[in-house]
């Protein structure tokens, strides 16, 4: 071993990472090689510089009070732990994703435009297929489809129609007001947005519920396609739902129902896949704004049974998020905090 | 004993003297890595405060699966870096920006016994100082690894890096500090004082 292979060695020998072999030739070299040796004392003490905090001050005593007053001080609600950051404006995830939200935004409504014509002449016309991957594939399609059967859902023989399709409206200014369209079910009623100016993924939004994973594609042209890939285990027990999906959940969970058959109440029922934890999720009052979340104004915690309750602003009204079930404390806590809705 | 991470899930519950015990738990590791970093007491005092005010509002940001230390330390390491910036006294560098070959180190015999140019406590100071003209990343990842005595992994998961490139980076760290001990006893003569 020579002097190269000893300097490439010598952190580590310094930090008594070497092995006991080489341990014990390096340190016959240290003993012959006065150029090494100095090395090595030169290593240690840089070391030993490193490590030792005898010449870090201490803290003062009053460190820790300082730092709790500054907490508890008149200006403690601003510096709460704030766990509900679903503003708009302020989520770095809209930050980063209003630009490609724009741009969707406007290539619908482009698309929109380019399609009234067509849209005018819809007719009464949806085709539902479900394949055996459960995805249901709902089709409009325009008079040059000459099927004029109402599809059905072969899953629970659900029929769905297109019930109503609103013509184009001059809303005065020069702007027409774009059509809506209604889409109905034995269980489900629901309206494709009042006036269509969303983007395609809020087009489906209505149709399916939020224990659907959704993708929804919009063909410029004769025919707009909504497709839907579906949970087979949800349940969706409203009509007319227009729930928003609550985000940040852990992927071990997936939604088994979603309750909104009160108007003033949405409940979402999560359980893992084994089946061994759950847990609820209330949304009291529903609230169809609830993108624009406000600042929390209250926690409230209970051990028995685990449940979290915060509150939070929405404009001028007060919701109440409850978070409970058999999952751990932690992570009912950093649920609710990290909860999000989209 | 508590946990931290018991104690985290306590203080979002608003449970304040579970912070506090945080507070006691963490302020020495955090000031002495802001010390290391600064070498200023009033400024580490201050960044110090600002840190831990810090991990109390994105507390929930806190992911209580995994170790608390890490979490606290990287923010630790982050907003000092911060407030540096500000001041302008922080030198920019990546870790990959400065490998060194090892055949072109100057040879070590050239400066003799290190101990007999300055006194112990002297190189010391010495050493420390040429650790703050460091670029941040070397300067924690040594301060980590020295000063509050973590593993490999432990670094890792502090810095968000791999296990494997921390012991990478602990020993370029080291020989870019043995290079700036030497720049700085060649610009202040002391090289040619010793045998």
């Amino acid at each position: 071993m020579n002097c190269h292979d000893i300097k490439q060695n010598m952190y580590n020998y310094c930090d008594g990472l070497v092995s006991p072999d080489l341990r014990s030739t390096m340190a016959a070299h240290l003993n012959e090689c006065e150029s090494c040796r100095n090395n090595y004392q030169l290593t240690l003490i840089e070391k030993e510089a490193l490590s030792d905090a005898g010449d870090i001050p201490l803290l003062s005593e009053a460190f820790t009070a300082r730092i709790m007053g500054s907490l508890i001080s008149a200006d403690s609600v601003s510096s709460m732990p704030q766990p509900l950051v679903m503003s708009k404006s302020s989520s770095p995830y809209f930050k980063r994703t209003s630009w490609y939200s724009g741009l969707a935004v406007i290539a619908a409504v482009i698309a929109l435009c380019l399609y009234l014509p067509n849209l005018k002449n819809i007719s009464n016309n949806i085709n539902v297929a479900d394949n055996s991957s459960k995805q249901q594939q709902l089709e409009l399609q325009s008079n040059a489809v000459k099927n004029n059967d109402y599809g059905t859902l072969a899953k629970d023989e659900d029929t769905i129609k297109l019930s109503q399709v609103s013509p184009p409206q001059n809303a005065g200014s020069g702007q027409s007001k774009l059509p809506s369209i209604t889409l109905e079910s034995e269980s489900r009623s629901v309206q494709v947005d009042k006036d269509l100016t969303y983007s395609p993924s809020v087009l489906s939004t209505p149709f399916s519920s939020e224990a659907m994973k959704r993708s929804t594609s919009l063909d410029v042209g004769r025919s707009i396609r909504i497709e839907s890939q579906v949970n087979e285990t949800a349940q969706v027990t409203n009509t007319a739902a227009l729930s928003f999906s609550p985000q940040n959940i852990p992927t071990r969970f997936k939604l088994m129902k979603l309750d909104t058959a009160s108007e003033n109440e949405a409940v979402y029922n999560y359980a893992s896949q084994d089946g061994k934890e759950n847990f609820q999720l209330h949304v009291a009052p529903y609230h169809e704004k609830m993108m624009a979340i406000g600042p929390t104004s209250n926690i409230t915690f209970q051990d028995s049974p685990p449940s979290l309750t915060r509150d939070i602003q929405v404009g001028d009204q007060k919701i109440t998020l409850t978070v409970s079930g058999n999952i751990p404390t932690e992570e009912l806590i950093r649920l609710v905090n990290t909860i999000q809705f989209k | 004993m508590l946990t931290d991470e018991i104690l985290t899930a306590q203080t979002l519950r608003g449970e304040v003297s579970a912070f506090e015990e945080l507070v006691d738990r963490y302020k020495k590791s955090v000031f002495a890595i802001i010390y290391r970093m600064t070498g200023q007491y009033q400024e580490a005092e201050d960044i110090a405060q600002e840190v831990f005010v810090t991990v109390y509002q994105k507390l929930y940001q806190f992911d209580s699966s995994k170790k608390f230390a890490p979490w606290i330390h990287r923010i630790a390491i982050n907003t000092c870096i911060s407030s540096l910036r500000k001041n302008n006294k922080v030198v920019l560098l990546n870790f990959d920006e400065t490998i060194t070959n090892p055949n072109e180190s100057e040879p070590l015999h050239k400066y003799g016994d290190p101990e007999s140019a300055l006194e112990r406590n002297e190189l010391k100071a010495e050493i420390r100082a040429a650790l703050m003209e460091l670029p941040e990343s070397y300067q924690s990842v040594l301060i980590l690894r020295y000063q509050l005595d973590l593993n490999n992994h432990e670094i890792a998961e502090t810095l968000g890096v791999s296990k494997e490139n921390v012991e990478v980076k602990v020993h370029r760290a080291r020989k870019a500090l043995r290079k700036t001990i030497i720049r700085r006893w060649e610009e202040r003569g002391v090289i040619d004082e010793l045998p």
